[in-house]
């Protein structure tokens, strides 16, 4: 499904990479040329700002903000397309959250860098007109969000349901899917949000990353949850790959799930979609490595297709 | 050279002019994830460590007082653990404490936020990690037949923190068997039931309680927890909490 406006991105795609001295030469054309990124991603970092103390349990010295901050610096100076997404529940846990509401959770979130987040449910503890702004006073990221209907609430104009990213030729499809609040969070704290069907409003956006804007790859940012044994019913990051399109990655969270490999399953299409989600409290931080091979042809002719190296 | 480019400019003319534009495929993926930790070598970022430093000095004042010590790490677990029995004991004592009249207490699985107290000494930030909500303690009247689904709830996700007085089983999610201080539950019975008004407002699918009548005790669960601790610690005590069979899953 190639669309005009999709045409027209990659002929100026083209154009722009003329200008690149690795680029003037024939025979990679021929061949592909090869693109490398990075993603990197948290979920439900829940204020963990400090690690944990050093007292001999289980997670002592694991997680903390400055550790994270240096790691991702160290990954960017490694590499040329870094993206940084985090899956929500930045906010609640410790007593950061407590006493300065998530001012300081945003300010390092922003000073680290991130370039998207979805929301999760603990994000409207403080009421969304304290996630509102917080955003507003310390975030420079978007939140992106395709379910949530925030259009009776302060939030109007602060989400956008998908954002594109350009790194090098690479277009990357950002979009996000937020779990039902009813029920979990108290109802004086998200107000008239409107919750939509997960499915089909993260489809809807991912179709339209893929197909008219362009997008090489589709990630979904979730909060939907990795499974849920007990409750067939109840949606899920598995459920969602199953049965949605367009989607290539679902970086999940919510049932801090410590995933030691990503899973993979076939959509309705039959393509394959990655979901990955990295536990809880920044004790790990998520790195997807991407090759993608620039050719002429439908075909890729150097795909090893999507696999995965043990943790 | 020269050649190389005209080659190259008459290629992409050529895809162009026919609509067969080069095309990205994700030739290969490697998923993993690097752990944070303070023996990974990773040096924390200064820039970082100073903007964290002025919120850090002033919680750390309140946050770093030593208010009991734990006799032996106390666990969150499924059907019944350490952790839950505290805590849940703790909001029912409390209630007898401020005169309420409360059979037993319960608290969502989920509401417990950290997956351990260490043993050794414990700090009030740490029952702030434990229950960071401003969660408010209420008595809810639970009819008999009410309490049978709530607590059929309870089983369907493999048992909640619940304090004592209480023999549950549990076979494939099911609730097969319950007393309430040795009785089975009388389904024309008003039960007093101490629990967090999050669930008391339908919280975590809870949402047969929320017609029910209930009284506001007006005391944080939070508080609660650090008064019990601080309570045990002024009579000499470590902070334990046995399992007792409470919840048992038969197999």
């Amino acid at each position: 499904m190639w669309s005009r406006r999709n045409f027209i991105n990659r002929t100026a795609g083209a154009g722009a990479a003329l200008m690149l001295p690795g680029w003037i030469n024939a025979s990679a054309l021929l061949k592909g040329e090869l693109t490398r990124l990075v993603i990197l991603h948290t979920n439900d970092v829940h204020s963990r700002i400090d690690p944990f103390p050093e007292d001999g349990s289980r997670n002592a010295g694991l997680g903390g903000a400055a550790r994270r901050a240096a790691l991702i610096e160290k990954i960017r100076s490694e590499n040329e397309h870094v993206l940084l997404l985090d899956s929500g529940d930045i906010f609640q846990g410790t007593p950061y959250f407590n006493f300065y509401l998530g001012e300081l959770d945003i300010k390092l979130m922003t000073a680290m860098g991130y370039d998207a987040t979805t929301m999760g449910n603990h994000d409207f503890d403080g009421g969304l007109e304290n996630y509102e702004k917080q955003m507003r006073e310390h975030g420079n990221f978007p939140t992106i969000i395709s379910n949530y209907d925030f259009t009776d609430t302060v939030m109007h104009d602060k989400y956008i349901p998908r954002r594109s990213f350009q790194k090098g030729d690479i277009k990357i499809g950002v979009t996000g899917v937020g779990i039902e609040l009813d029920g979990l969070v108290p109802q004086a704290l998200y107000g008239p949000t409107r919750y939509l069907d997960p499915i089909a409003k993260v489809t809807e956006q991912a179709d339209i990353l893929k197909h008219e804007e362009g997008c090489d790859i589709v990630i979904c940012l979730s909060h939907l949850g990795y499974k849920y044994d007990n409750d067939n019913d109840k949606v899920s990051d598995i459920k969602l790959a199953q049965n949605s399109r367009s989607i290539d990655i679902i970086l999940g969270g919510h049932t801090h799930t410590f995933m030691d490999k990503p899973d993979i399953y076939r959509n309705k299409e039959g393509d394959n979609v990655i979901i990955h989600q990295v536990g809880w409290a920044g004790i790990r931080l998520g790195k997807i490595d991407i090759t993608f091979e620039r050719n002429s042809k439908n075909k890729c002719i150097s795909c090893e297709g999507i696999w995965v190296k043990e943790a | 050279m020269a050649i190389k480019n005209y080659i190259f400019i008459f290629l992409s003319i050529a895809l162009s002019a026919y609509g067969c534009t080069s095309v990205q495929h994700i030739s290969k993926t490697d998923i993993r994830y690097e752990s944070i930790s303070s023996k990974s070598g990773i040096v924390p970022d200064d820039s970082i460590t100073a903007m964290i430093a002025p919120y850090k000095e002033k919680l750390d004042v309140k946050m770093n007082e030593v208010i009991a010590n734990v006799a032996e790490e106390m666990t969150r677990k499924k059907p019944e653990s350490t952790l839950g029995n505290w805590y849940t004991d703790a909001m029912l004592s409390a209630a007898h404490q401020a005169g309420y009249d409360a059979v037993f207490a319960i608290s969502n699985y989920g509401g417990l936020r950290v997956p351990y107290l260490s043993a050794g000494p414990l700090t009030r930030g740490e029952l702030y990690e434990l229950c960071p909500f401003d969660n408010l303690l209420l008595i809810v009247d639970v009819p008999g037949d009410i309490l049978d689904t709530l607590l059929q709830n309870i089983a369907s996700s493999d048992g909640w923190p619940i304090s004592g007085d209480i023999r549950m089983t549990i076979k494939d999610h099911v609730m097969t068997s319950c007393t309430i201080t040795g009785k089975p539950i009388n389904p024309t019975t008003i039960y007093k039931v101490a629990m967090p008004d999050y669930v008391a407002n339908g919280g975590d699918d809870m949402k047969m309680l929320i017609p029910l009548p209930r009284i506001q005790t007006g005391l944080l669960v939070r508080d609660i927890l650090i008064g019990y601790a601080m309570e045990s610690a002024k009579s000499g005590k470590e902070i334990s909490a046995p399992i007792e069979g409470r919840i048992i899953i038969q197999r």
